[in-house]
């Protein structure tokens, strides 16, 4: 018999021998085990609802953050204009130099 | 998902995706581990499960992809396992193991080892088409449905597989 004739042999017990393969049966607790990681996937897991209240609320509370940010950013540069403004009608000195003028 | 439908979907499936799992990862407790990540996965998608395949093939997917994250896994693991200390949540990862098939018979164990040892050194694709056609005995068109390819693609997934995996017997029986 060829060589490649014995190799092609060779290989089809391969897959007869794959194909002898029992098939078996999965244990019984398996299905308790898989319900139970199921339990306490649902324990610990979110519902879309609350996902989006939750998201709502934080967005809500980043813009409140922002617009009172920018209000205070806005008051200070409104007070240093103020006594600028001040400064000059009164001619008052904002130098701290006392002695040289 | 109704609990009943659970039930039933795991009563149905439950020894296909055990088998799949373990010819896959030939070893119990893998298979076992991959076997639940399978059905708690099942339970989770299947509102999302659009029907446009048979359930069966669905599961038979989510079944091949959670083999091959466990394989990748335990890859990571061989080759970086001070990271595999510290990746929490994932402690059933196990670095590879010997054959543990109990459905290989003790006379065949032996060069079921040798075979199971060249099918591994497979790529994916093609450890995928010779285990689902030679151990689950899935006809073409199911492997293609399965696997999300032509027919015409899994014939010559299968022939590039079968030249493979004879290259690879023969390489490993003349170390």
């Amino acid at each position: 018999m060829s060589n490649q004739n014995q190799k092609s042999m060779k290989f089809d017990t391969h897959e007869e021998l794959l194909s002898r393969v029992q098939r078996v049966e999965p244990p019984a607790f398996l299905f308790t085990r898989i319900e139970q990681r199921i339990k306490n996937s649902l324990d610990y897991s979110f519902s879309r609802k609350q996902l989006a209240l939750v998201s709502i609320s934080l967005a809500i509370v980043l813009s409140i953050n922002v617009v009172a940010i920018s209000k205070y950013a806005n008051t200070v540069k409104q007070n240093a204009n103020s006594i600028e403004a001040l400064d000059n009608s009164m001619s008052l000195s904002t130098s701290n130099q006392l002695y040289n003028e | 998902m109704l609990e009943v439908e659970f039930n039933h979907i795991y009563h149905q499936h439950s020894k296909l995706v055990y088998n799949v799992c373990l010819n896959y990862l030939q070893n119990t407790s893998d298979a076992e581990e991959a076997c639940q990540n399978v059905f708690v996965k099942v339970y989770h998608k299947y509102d999302s499960f659009k029907q446009d395949s048979e359930v069966k093939t669905w599961i038979y997917r989510i079944a091949i992809n959670e083999c091959l994250d466990q394989i990748k896994a335990r890859k990571r693991n061989k080759r970086n396992p001070f990271l595999s200390i510290l990746s929490f949540g994932n402690e059933d990862v196990i670095v590879a193991k010997e054959l543990n098939h109990p459905g290989i018979i003790l006379e065949e164990k032996e060069s079921m080892e040798k075979i199971f040892k060249a099918l591994n050194e497979l790529s994916e694709n093609q450890k995928t088409a010779v285990l689902l056609k030679s151990m689950e005995g899935l006809s073409q068109k199911e492997i293609a449905a399965v696997m999300n390819l032509s027919e015409k693609a899994i014939e010559s997934l299968l022939s590039r597989a079968r030249a493979n995996l004879k290259i690879k017997l023969d390489d490993n029986e003349g170390k």
